[in-house]
């Protein structure tokens, strides 16, 4: 072996000092500095990958079809009179289904595929990629769910009995729709897609396969989602316990028009949780 | 006044009990390209993921333009590109599209995006590639596009970890070009494994062997510096009686071995390693004055290719 003397390195090419320290393009601002463009950025990205590849488009064509002829046909045919709580109680028991598979790519793919060293090495915070593809993930879930807004438009429309609102002074018809009922059972729906797609995507953190990623995930929603609210034969403690940790309760309170700060300190803490475990994950290859 | 861009000191990283880098030290100016060589699996990965934030280290401390790359991180990152080895992009994206996205993730103010994106693609050779979605380019034009994204933000300092692997000779020579264009504007670390490589696009190496640096100087400057207090080879061509040959060369002062061969124009092929530094002078005279017929004489330089494997070999390597 030769003695590594290390000499002095040869002196450099005289080159023109840059005007500045920092990179002469830099100045996002302060849109910059906080995050809010590169988690803009990171979302845009997801959403419009999410359209370009097949997964979206085989999510959104089996999701339309089943909560119609599953929730919603059902209901119209029945005659009763009908609201939007039972499209959107079907709607949550698919999610739970569905979650996993919007999520599996987020991290896994760019893990297998190299992109995430990229990702992570540019000077973006672990937070904001994790948040950029939630975000991502969560747009794509309002995109492919904007089918609700014409099934709340034909139940206004056909609902046969109506009721007269005076509108300064101008007697109005519209359907029968408990408006507040609709809206809350939709921000229950919301709250629980947010939750399940946190899961999902810490699931999709874990590992760089895909399958993997949406098999534990299918496996943390249904849990969550299904099985805890199937826990009441249980002793009385375990049943409370159960009960409160199973998501579908949390959901079908709003979905009943109640607006409950248990249920949303539920999912707020079920998501924020995942995101922050997700978080933990991408810190971990330092450490590793 | 020479600005250190990037510093490294004493750097070190276990992978659980595996070293994988130890005390790694060097610091590079402004504007210098920088080559990384070693044999795979060497550190050099190890140390550029460092240097880019992706791994930590277990110790010591780098940082680029001043800013230390694990307490400031964000702004470190700012001044980096980087080409990881494999070119990861995202192949569903167009390439303007992609560069844009990068853009916006590294702090490019709105309003300069559009020429940074133009510069970029320029200075790469991709204007005809603009609206072409990156997973149906080449592997040539998808290193063009890596390089691409690591020059779009104008950074200090260029990261490129093996970026002619996997091309074939054409799209390596361009690429080569390409990174000396970029040595130009950006200081530049380049890790190969291929020696022409870095003896053609860098003005300093720094050999990487089992997680230790151990040289860094000019390519030049190396293989002389390397060959001063070693036996130096001289080859001859000579005519004449085997033995006779073989009487003068060994009588010469400081031969210490010779072989002969016989070559197929009739002539001996006389290969004499020696420890002086005019063997090759010593040698033809006493060729010449011994009465027998000197055809050739050449002394064997020292390629870089001989001393990245001395230095990289376990074993020592036998000299001719």
């Amino acid at each position: 072996m030769v003695p590594a003397a290390v000499p002095q390195p040869p002196a450099p090419p005289a080159l023109p000092e840059r005007e500045s320290d920092l990179p002469a393009s830099r100045g996002g601002g302060l849109l910059w500095e906080s995050g809010i463009s590169k988690v803009a950025a990171l979302a845009w990205r997801e959403v419009t990958s999410y359209f370009v590849s097949p997964i979206g488009y085989v999510i959104a064509a089996l999701m339309v079809p089943l909560v119609s002829v599953f929730a919603f046909l059902p209901a119209v045919l029945s005659g009763v009179p009908i609201a939007m709580d039972r499209v959107y109680g079907g709607l949550a028991y698919l999610l739970a289904f569905m979650a996993p598979f919007f999520t599996m790519r987020l991290v896994a793919e760019e893990r297998r595929t190299g992109t995430l060293e990229l990702l992570l090495t540019s000077p973006v915070r672990d937070w904001e990629v994790v948040l950029g593809k939630w975000l991502g993930a969560f747009l794509f879930f309002l995109a492919i769910t904007a089918f609700l807004f014409l099934f709340a438009a034909v139940i206004v429309y056909y609902e046969p009995t109506h009721q007269v609102v005076s509108v300064g002074g101008l007697p109005l018809s519209i359907g029968n729709l408990d408006l507040g009922a609709t809206l809350a059972g939709y921000l229950g729906l919301l709250f629980e897609a947010a939750a399940l797609l946190a899961i999902g995507l810490l699931c999709s953190s874990l590992t760089q396969n895909q399958i993997v990623a949406a098999f534990v995930g299918l496996v943390v929603t249904l849990t969550l989602v299904f099985l805890l609210g199937l826990g009441t034969f249980l002793p009385s403690p375990l049943a409370d316990i159960s009960q409160y940790l199973g998501a579908y309760d949390h959901f079908a309170s709003f979905n009943q028009g109640r607006l409950v700060a248990g249920d949303l300190v539920y999912f707020l803490t079920v998501t924020v949780g995942a995101l922050f475990l997700s978080v933990r994950v991408l810190e971990s290859r330092r450490w590793r | 006044m020479v600005r250190r861009v990037i510093e490294v000191e004493g750097l070190t990283k276990y992978y659980d009990e595996r070293l994988a880098i130890a005390d790694v030290t060097f610091s590079v100016p402004r504007g210098q390209v920088l080559g990384f060589l070693g044999p795979n699996g060497a550190g050099k990965s190890t140390t550029m993921r460092i240097l880019t934030g992706y791994l930590s280290a277990s110790s010591g401390r780098a940082s680029i333009a001043g800013h230390d790359v694990f307490e400031s991180p964000v702004e470190s990152r700012l001044r980096i590109g980087y080409l990881p080895e494999s070119t990861p992009l995202y192949s569903e994206m167009r390439v303007a599209d992609y560069l844009r996205l990068m853009c916006r993730l590294r702090g490019v103010h709105p309003r300069r995006q559009a020429d940074r994106i133009d510069f970029a693609i320029e200075s790469c050779g991709l204007q005809a590639r603009r609206r072409d979605i990156i997973g149906r380019l080449s592997k040539g034009l998808r290193q063009r596009v890596g390089l691409a994204q690591a020059v779009v933000h104008d950074p200090d300092v260029l990261i490129l970890d093996e970026p002619t692997s996997g091309l074939d000779p054409g799209q390596t020579r361009e690429t080569r070009a390409l990174i000396v264009e970029l040595g130009r504007r950006h200081t530049v670390i380049l890790s190969s494994h291929i020696l022409s490589e870095v003896s053609a696009t860098c003005e300093r190496v720094v050999i990487i062997n089992q997680g230790r640096l151990v040289a860094d100087d000019a390519p030049g400057n190396l293989g002389k510096r390397l060959s001063q207090d070693r036996a130096t080879q001289v080859e001859l061509h000579v005519i004449g009686d085997r033995d006779r040959i073989l009487a003068v060369v060994e009588k010469v002062r400081g031969v210490e071995s010779v072989t002969v061969n016989p070559t197929e124009d009739g002539s001996w092929e006389v290969l004499v390693t020696g420890r002086r530094k005019d063997l090759q002078d010593a040698l033809a005279k006493a060729v010449v004055k011994g009465g027998q017929g000197l055809r050739q004489l050449q002394s064997r330089q020292l390629s870089l290719e001989d001393i990245f494997l001395e230095l990289t070999a376990s074993e020592e390597v036998p000299v001719g």
